[in-house]
């Protein structure tokens, strides 16, 4: 494993790759959104190779530089913290802000273009969007205000404004399909809901504990769709199978501290990635097997877990495996790439 | 706004604001360094004085340099490498680390500082135009800090023995000052049009090589020159033969001192005989070059011009004339190079500090880096590392953790004003070494609350230092906006983070009058999960049960929901004011075909309506519409469980 | 180094008294001879007008605000005579108590540390200082002490929270009544004066004289943890003393004087860490003062900050 490591003097809250077109391909760009800074906005950066086409200029910096530092190519201030962020297709991002708007950014490294497509505004109160969720063309918005707002790239309008539909806050949420929506809150549960359905209720509400530690993470696995792995503030995953009972399949203590964000690796995906307030990164790998899985609570473990940043003692925020490249961004201003990964 | 002029003075900043001339100034603190400024008129004389046109406030900051992009890289950076090495502090114990250890420490700062210099001079010369202001300055800054710091590390980290340390000097100008290396580039760039012999840089460029000891780059620049020939024994190669006999001081493989001194003598020697035995009189730079070899303090007032700086020309002198020379010894030959460049009084707050590390007065260095840097950084780190370390005998530790404890506060108080490094700050001054946190906590207190995640993070920290009253605050203030938002099941969820049970009661009533008023809950969906923390407070228990009688309800099993009803009333755990509600909701069990309360349980609900209609405080409380909706109600009641007693009884 | 970032206009029609930022930097409060009360909103450095609160028939002179797990409260004193408490409900501010027993001006108004519970002291030129005590459901108890300065109370500032031996140990949530309750005041009598509740009952706890003239501004230190507690205060004399107590020792406050100055001292403020003091003088003055590390008061050098020049590049 080989890391590098950018101190790009923003704390960074998410880091997502541009999808890859195919598995053989290397993800060589990727964007960031930054938060809590007096002025934030989202950057696109080139890794490697990638930058040698971009300008001549960039060729320099690279022959100064180690070539694997990530340099800055595109960048664009935004209204607000970045809480969520996820590519919609190759060249587009949507965004959702601490002011509560969602906005569609659209890029394009050759032509040095970034600029906002689409925008939704204010559709959330309080402290704004938690976390966005995309399956192209469907976009999904959840906040602090326990709305779910759902939106298609192309309409102005949102589809959908499910106000309040949770008394807690909402932390994250993730599309398993372009109509079922899942949702974590900070009183543990984990939420289905159905876009068909009428009723703003959610189709299922699964409890991770019973002492109400909040859940901060969501992922599906990308091959059994009824394998939802969360992340809770107590440092635990939890799995659930949405297809059984509403209680976890397994309860892992892998982390110390909350774990912001959690994703399996979408072509191999034996392997889930974790990152936590604690300053830490793991990998999990299993079969994610659910009768192996519940097994593991009465004693032989099958999961292994590896250890994959030296702890850095700040906060790692946001993760996001493609290849075999993992890219991480830390509180304390700065961006992995770690090398090898899987 | 060009009538607003403002301007320093020595110790005083004044500003001028000619709305309010004649008026006073007051200064408010409103946060880690920033003060608002502005004119009033004094509270006695204000029926004689008012004041027209616009009122200002003035915003005025201190420190604003922690905001460049570049600081805060260095910033955060470092951060991690100071935050590593408390970490191990606290491992070791009381012991004190390793020097070894101090030493890499001190690199991996000096290393910082390098790459965070590298990458200004690299914008510098990528952005022609429009590159950010004072990066110029910035670049200079860090070049100096660097210079600085590097000269600490030879000093006081590594420490070395005598005559080591001063090739660790020679190093550190070739490393710092790479005047002879731009020199040798300039004479050797252009060989297809003049050889580098005819350059006119070539004769400086050789003594610059040979000012920094570089004995074997000078041969080769020599062996460039047309006159020189290997076949002959000539002035050339006279110099060569002296250039390469050169002895140098190895440490490492394990040269004693004594036999060392005794080669230099013998080398020095030869070099003083061949310049007197004339060798060089017919090539007067040749000549300059032997006279370098042998000392001559005059020469090096020749070449003062390329050596720049009286601290260069002391290591050149030093290496030429006093090669073994220890580490203490340094100063006594500060003066006469000092002298050489214009005497004390020419110096540069730069000077002065590198005088003060030539003297080994690590706090006067300490001292003066405060004073003339316009950031606390270098002061601070090299305080923690340095002098926090015991790595100089001579002060006491208490001194030097009070010293500390000042430059954390003093670095932290300068980054205060960027927001986004709140951890950064509340790192440094979670460092200090009073056994309490009390900056830590004061500090905790500001940070803004901006989101339910940063709140989340705030509170790490406070778990981390036993922050436990500031987070019991925080949890209050997060509960009372949620219920400013009429976010009620939010505000619930931080009562039981902090578990304040009086305030959950608070919010529990609250579902409850909403209940009463409206028919619904809003909030079930946290009421309903509550699980075990339901106990935490009657008033939530009593929800959690009422709840479940409205589920059992729902799901059609009266008689379980008509049990647990009539166990809320009789336990008293219900509170008065519900009571009605409750009664009411056993009407419809009433009307079912099959008997749900019998003799005894409707004689129970009977003597709860009794209970309720003696209460006149409460009945005396309502309005009075209320009052007579109330008594229709009791009314109604009575009938009805008179009915269903006469039922019972029957069957 | 010192800069101001920006300047704001703020459309008061008449000069400002006191300037207020909460707890987090947020809002912004002044107050003015223009008998209005300004909350501003701060964002990115810049202020936008939020609401002015209408109310006061005289000049007011200071603002406060509350610790923010009280909601949002705001009080202000006036020439009027009165103390007004406002609260933000939903984005509107309204005045939710009003204070009316003092018989001349108010001049200053000063929040409890909130360890010690919703709890507000105002000085009047009557002489007298009055402390409120929420009572809960928007009552308030008011107790008085009357001729706690002859001719006038100019200032009054709170002692920082700290519980008996939580030098030691964090005091736990439940030791709250042992917090001791304690303020400075500062009036023409020349004398500042120590407060101290006990029994319910406020006391005078010690008189520090040493000022020549009216005593306009008085200021306690927050506390750094250590057993040593720090007034600042200036005076019509021209002078600023810092009175330190050494609660090991003793209990008597030592005055230093800090500085003469030639003209009236106004206004002393300390930073949030307490390690620098803003003492504002006549003649458009603000100087700001430092306690070194041996204890010795400099004022901060800010040209002496900039940076030096001869660099390294040759």
């Amino acid at each position: 494993m080989a890391e590098c490591l950018a101190f790009v003097s923003q704390k960074m809250s998410r880091v997502r790759w541009q999808p890859v077109t195919s598995s053989l391909q290397k993800p060589d760009t990727f964007v960031s959104g930054s938060y809590d800074d007096t002025v934030n906005n989202i950057s696109v950066w080139g890794v490697g190779h990638m930058t040698r086409t971009s300008n001549q200029q960039a060729d320099n910096y690279m022959d100064d530089i180690e070539s694997s530092q990530p340099k800055k190519l595109l960048e664009c201030q935004t209204k607000g913290s970045v809480a969520g962020m996820e590519y919609v297709d190759q060249k587009s991002v949507a965004v959702g802000l601490s002011s509560g708007t969602v906005s569609l950014f659209k890029y394009n490294v050759e032509m040095q273009s970034l600029a906002m497509q689409q925008m939704w505004p204010t559709l959330h109160s309080l402290s704004g969007v938690t976390d966005v969720a995309a399956k192209n063309p469907d976009l999904v918005s959840v906040g602090e205000d326990g709305t779910i707002n759902m939106m298609r790239v192309d309409c102005k309008q949102p589809l959908r404004c499910m106000v309040g539909v949770d008394s807690s806050p909402i932390t994250s949420v993730h599309m398993v399909t372009s109509t079922e929506v899942c949702t974590t809150n900070m009183a543990g549960q984990l939420r289905m809901y159905d876009a068909r359905s009428p009723s703003d209720s959610p189709s299922r509400i699964m409890i991770s504990s019973e002492t109400l530690v909040g859940l901060c993470s969501v992922d599906h696995h990308p091959t059994q769709g009824h394998i939802l792995a969360t992340g809770g503030a107590d440092g635990c995953v939890v799995l659930f199978d949405a297809r059984k009972e509403c209680t976890p399949v397994s309860k892992l203590q892998i982390h110390e501290q909350d774990v912001w964000e959690l994703r399996f690796h979408k072509t191999s995906p034996e392997h889930l990635f974790t990152c936590s307030q604690d300053g830490t990164v793991r990998r999990l790998d299993t079969t994610f097997d659910t009768k192996t899985l519940s097994s593991e609570l009465s004693g032989t473990s099958p999961i292994e877990v590896s250890e994959l940043l030296p702890e850095c003692g700040t906060s790692i925020n946001s993760l996001d495996p493609s290849g075999n490249l993992l890219l991480c961004s830390s509180d304390a201003e700065a961006i992995y790439i770690i090398d090898n990964a899987v | 706004m060009d009538e607003l002029v403002e301007y320093h003075k020595v110790n005083e900043m004044v500003i001028r604001d000619s709305s309010t001339r004649d008026c006073n100034m007051i200064a408010c603190w409103q946060g880690g360094n920033k003060i608002m400024t502005f004119a009033p008129a004094l509270p006695d004389n204000q029926d004689n004085f008012r004041q027209t046109g616009p009122v200002y406030l003035h915003n005025v900051q201190l420190n604003t340099d922690m905001e460049h992009p570049t600081s805060r890289k260095l910033i955060n950076e470092s951060h991690m490498v100071f935050a590593s090495l408390q970490q191990m502090r606290k491992e070791v114990k009381d012991k004190s680390l390793d020097k070894s250890l101090l030493l890499k420490f001190s690199r991996k700062y000096r290393s910082i500082l390098h790459s965070n210099f590298l990458e200004i001079r690299l914008k510098l010369e990528g952005e022609h135009e429009n590159h950010e202001a004072g990066l110029e300055q910035q670049m200079k800054l860090y070049s100096m800090m660097e210079l600085i710091w590097s000269l600490c590390e030879i000093l006081f980290v590594e420490n070395l023995p005598d005559g080591a340390v001063l090739l660790q000097l020679v190093e550190w100008c070739k490393w710092h000052f790479p005047l002879a290396d731009e020199l040798v580039q300039e004479c050797t760039r252009s060989v297809d049009e003049t050889p580098p012999a005819s350059h006119p840089s070539y004769w400086d460029a050789v003594y610059a090589l040979v000012l920094q000891g570089r004995v074997s780059e000078a041969r080769d620049m020599l062996k460039l020159h047309p006159h020189y020939q290997t076949q002959v024994y000539d002035s050339f190669s006279s110099i060569d033969e002296l250039l390469r006999k050169m002895p140098l001081f190895s440490f490492y493989q394990g040269q004693s001192t004594a036999e060392f001194e005794m080669k230099w003598r013998h080398w020095q020697d030869e070099c003083l005989k061949r310049l007197h035995d004339g060798d060089f009189d017919t090539v007067i730079e040749l000549k300059t070059i032997c006279k370098i070899l042998c000392g001559d303090e005059e020469v090096f007032h020749q070449l003062s011009e390329l050596s720049g700086s009286w601290y260069r020309i002391l290591i050149t002198y030093l290496l030429y004339t006093n090669p073994t020379i220890n580490l203490y010894d340094l100063h006594y030959h500060s003066k006469l190079c000092i002298d050489m460049y214009g005497g004390h009084t020419e110096l540069s707050a730069l000077d002065n500090i590198l005088l003060a590390a030539f003297k080994f007065d690590v706090s006067q260095v300490i001292r003066e880096c405060c004073i003339h840097l316009s950031n606390w950084w270098l002061p601070t780190h090299l305080t923690d590392l340095i002098y926090y370390s015991e790595l100089i005998p001579n002060y006491s530790s208490e001194n030097s953790s009070d010293l500390r404890d000042f430059l954390l506060v003093q670095y932290a108080n300068a980054m205060s004003g960027v927001e986004s490094l709140w951890d950064v700050v509340a790192s440094y001054l979670a460092s200090c070494s009073t056994e309490s946190n009390h900056y830590l906590a004061l500090y905790v207190q500001r940070i803004p609350l901006s989101s339910e995640k940063k709140v989340a993070k705030i509170l790490r920290l406070c778990e981390k230092y036993q922050l436990t009253t500031e987070a019991q605050s925080i949890c209050k203030q997060m509960a009372m906006k949620a219920l400013t938002n009429k976010r009620l099941g939010n505000a619930l969820l931080w009562c039981i983070k902090s578990n304040d049970s009086s305030f959950a009661m608070y919010i529990a009533d609250q579902m409850l009058t909403e209940y009463a008023q409206t028919g619904t809950f809003s909030n079930i969906d946290v009421i309903d999960y509550l699980g075990p923390t339901i106990l935490m407070s009657e008033r939530l228990t009593f929800l959690g049960k009422y709840r479940d009688f409205h589920r059992l309800h729902g799901e059609e099993k009266f008689e379980e929901a008509g049990r647990l009803l009539l166990n809320l009333l009789v336990s008293r755990i219900a509170p008065m004011e519900l009571w009605l509600s409750l009664l009411m909701d056993a009407l419809p069990l009433l009307d079912k075909d099959k008997i749900i309360y019998g003799v005894e349980e409707t004689s129970s609900l009977l003597a709860c309506l009794n209970t309720l209609d003696q209460q006149d405080k409460l009945f005396s409380k309502l309005s009075e519409s209320e009052k007579r909706n109330h008594l229709q109600r009791i009314k109604h009641l009575r009938l009805s469980l008179t009915n269903n007693l006469a039922r019972a009884i029957v069957s | 180094m010192v800069s101001v970032i920006n300047t704001v206009d703020t459309a008061h029609g008449d000069m400002i008294h006191d300037a207020q930022m909460d707890y987090y930097g947020l809002h912004l409060a002044t107050c003015s001879s223009d008998r209005t009360v300004k909350i501003f909103e701060v964002k990115n450095g810049t202020q936008r007008l939020l609401s002015t609160l209408q109310g006061h028939e005289g000049p007011v002179w200071q603002v406060a605000w509350a610790h923010p797990k009280y909601d949002r409260l705001l009080a202000s004193c006036s020439y009027d005579r009165k103390v007004f408490i406002w609260r933000e409900m939903d984005g509107q501010w309204a005045k939710v108590y009003e204070y009316t027993d003092h018989e001349s001006s108010v001049n200053s108004v000063c929040w409890a540390p909130h360890e010690l519970g919703l709890m507000l002291v105002c000085g009047s030129s009557d002489g007298g200082i009055s402390v409120l005590k929420h009572k809960g459901d928007n009552q308030w108890e008011a107790s008085k002490i009357n001729n706690a300065h002859t001719v006038g109370c100019n200032a009054v500032s709170w002692a920082p929270a700290v519980a008996p031996g939580s030098l030691i140990e964090p005091p736990s949530a439940m030791q709250q009544a042992n917090f001791t309750k304690k303020f400075v005041s500062g009036g023409c009598d020349n004398l500042i004066k120590i407060w101290c509740e006990k029994d319910g009952h406020w006391e005078e706890e010690a008189k520090l004289e040493s000022h020549t003239d009216w005593v306009r501004d008085v200021a306690w230190a927050p506390s750094i943890g250590l057993p040593r507690s720090k007034i600042a205060s200036c005076s019509q004399d021209g002078r600023v003393i810092i009175w330190t107590c050494d609660e090991t020792t003793g209990s008597k406050f030592l005055p230093k004087v800090l500085h003469k100055f030639d003209d009236v001292v106004w206004h002393v403020s300390w930073s949030i860490t307490g390690d620098i003091l803003a003492v504002s003088g006549g003649n458009n003055k603000i100087s700001l003062w430092k306690e070194g590390v041996n204890g010795e008061w400099t004022r901060i050098s800010d040209v002496g900050k900039g940076q030096t020049t001869n660099g390294t590049s040759e």
